[in-house]
């Protein structure tokens, strides 16, 4: 039940927006598929992708994304099933060592991830995140840097929700630990600092709350109050499903910490991505889209005017383009400028004129190499 | 002519990289290995927070200790893990504890010559730790050498 038991055959392009080096790229892997099988396995992969370019905002950033499948045998099909959880005690010998009943519970389902790190980083070290699906109709999953689940139905929003976590940072949106009727205790209220993440906080504050900007001045702040801290807060959606605000009970404590949306894929499986954590994905996937807004600035009426922009690489960028935001606005501008900076980088240069009289809100618009 | 940075150094974005391979066992973090790699970089987190924050993130720094990058991320570090399930009776994800904490995982940075100091920093590591909010502190500090990168090209 190791590497022994089967071998990494290779690694297939099944959505090609481009190059590696210029995608964010999903690499997913396979675990007790026998070699007769790898054709399942294929069709699975497909069943997946298909299920993420039909998740926002996945689907409107598809052509920043490349996903790759890595085809690995196994000696035998499925998974460990240990009969201490009340499986079916069968042990087949898979290459991830693929097992159930991890912790004692049956439904965490795990690999060696060590194991897979080691196979993704030798044949596919552009990958931003990595899956690995197991040929077993079983339900179950687990997460951690690698996002393990089985072909049950909706275990692929295991995949979802951990992607979350893994490729975008966000935090868990559920209010509690072990369950709202476990019995827990010491999870009444957050206390504690603020959460780096970006889809939780400690702060209802309107002037201060950090996704305020999408937040309307008639939503309340906080937006739904939990009058039981002992508890999770039982009150249904008081607004409508789409509102963003700060809804009490998330982070894993009842009262105290918010969340932007009443629901979110990364408090429930089965729900959509929040507003705040479909932003984050947007920010983080749009270098890799074939162009994207680098920034946003103002131009005063009848001015003329110069900015700089930095960008990590040498050479680095295809294109440099300004677009106004400002209906009916016409700017002008040079072409822009290049030199290599001090660190390695590249500092461009573009001067924007406008023409008109009122002043214009624009992009910066920019393509990779 | 006045001239604005509207890229904040910060949220500028790399296209060479290092994989960065670590080993976990408890809290001891130990880096295994160093590939370089061909790929674009999602931009940086803002380098410097206002106020202390609880979480998990990792920093790049200069050969003078400037941050040259900063990604949070979700701990990589599992005390916890999360359990699902389809079953209506329980919720469709929950926490349980893991008992030896030990595994591995990979973190992507910019490649950028002068800059091979990885900081890691983290709330403190225990079970339920991150419902807590104790504020992160520094975990771990590596200097990526020329060595490391070399055998992460075989």
């Amino acid at each position: 039940m190791s590497a022994a038991d089967g071998h990494v055959v290779g690694t297939t392009q099944i959505v090609d927006h481009g190059p590696a080096s210029q995608k964010w790229n999903l690499v997913i892997l396979c675990d007790g598929y026998k070699q007769t099988e790898l054709n399942k396995f294929h069709t699975d992969c497909a069943t997946f992708v298909n299920t993420m370019f039909a998740t926002p905002p996945y689907d409107e950033l598809w052509c920043g994304i490349n996903v790759y499948r890595i085809d690995v045998t196994s000696t035998d099909s499925g998974a460990d099933d240990p009969v201490a959880c009340g499986g079916s005690g069968a042990a087949p010998k898979t290459y991830f060592d693929a097992s159930f009943c991890n912790g004692g519970i049956q439904r965490l389902l795990e690999v060696n991830n060590s194991l897979v790190h080691t196979v993704v980083n030798a044949q596919m070290p552009q990958a931003n995140m990595i899956m690995v699906m197991v040929n077993t109709t079983e339900y179950g999953g687990s997460g951690g840097d690698v996002a393990t689940f089985s072909l049950a139905p909706g275990a692929s929003e295991i995949g979802l929700h951990e992607m979350g976590h893994t490729a975008f940072g966000f935090a868990d949106e559920y209010e509690y630990w072990a369950g709202c009727g476990s019995g827990e205790t010491g999870h009444d209220k957050y206390t504690g600092a603020e959460p780096s993440q970006p889809n939780v906080t400690a702060n209802a504050n309107r002037a201060t709350n950090k996704w305020r900007d999408l937040v309307a001045a008639a939503t309340p702040m906080p937006t739904t109050s939990n009058k039981d801290c002992s508890k999770c807060d039982p009150q249904g959606n008081p607004l409508s499903a789409a509102t963003v605000g700060a809804y009490e009970g998330a982070f894993y404590n009842h009262c105290g910490a918010y969340r932007p949306q009443f629901t979110c894929r990364m408090r429930a499986l089965n729900n959509p991505y929040c507003a705040v954590c479909q932003r984050v994905i947007r920010q983080t996937i749009a270098p890799y889209m074939a162009s994207w807004t680098w920034g946003t600035s103002v131009i005063g009426a009848g001015q003329t005017q110069r900015w700089w922009l930095s960008w990590g690489g040498y050479p680095g960028l295809e294109w440099i383009g300004v677009q106004p935001v400002t209906p009916g606005a016409e700017l002008d501008w040079d072409t822009p400028g290049m030199q290599k900076d001090a660190g390695g980088g590249t500092l461009y240069w573009i001067t924007v004129r406008n023409n008109s009289a009122v002043p214009v809100t624009f992009h910066f618009r920019g393509s990779v190499l | 002519m006045p001239q604005v940075a509207v890229q904040p150094p910060e949220a500028r974005s790399y296209n060479k990289a290092l994989r960065l391979t670590f080993d976990y066992e408890g809290s001891t973090v130990k880096l295994v290995s160093a590939q370089q790699v061909d790929m674009i970089l999602p931009p940086s987190h803002p380098l410097e927070t206002k106020e202390e924050q609880t979480g998990f993130w990792f920093t790049l720094s200069d050969a003078h200790g400037k941050p040259v990058y900063r990604r949070v991320v979700n701990n990589p570090i599992r005390y916890d893990r999360e359990v699902f399930s389809n079953d209506p009776r329980h919720p469709s994800i929950q926490r349980v504890p893991v008992e030896k904490p030990k595994g591995t995982f990979v973190m992507l940075v910019p490649d950028v010559a002068d800059a091979r100091t990885v900081q890691l920093f983290s709330h403190p590591l225990a079970h339920e730790a991150a419902a807590r909010g104790v504020a992160a502190r520094e975990l771990a500090r590596f200097t990526i050498t020329q060595e490391q990168i070399d055998g992460g090209r075989k």
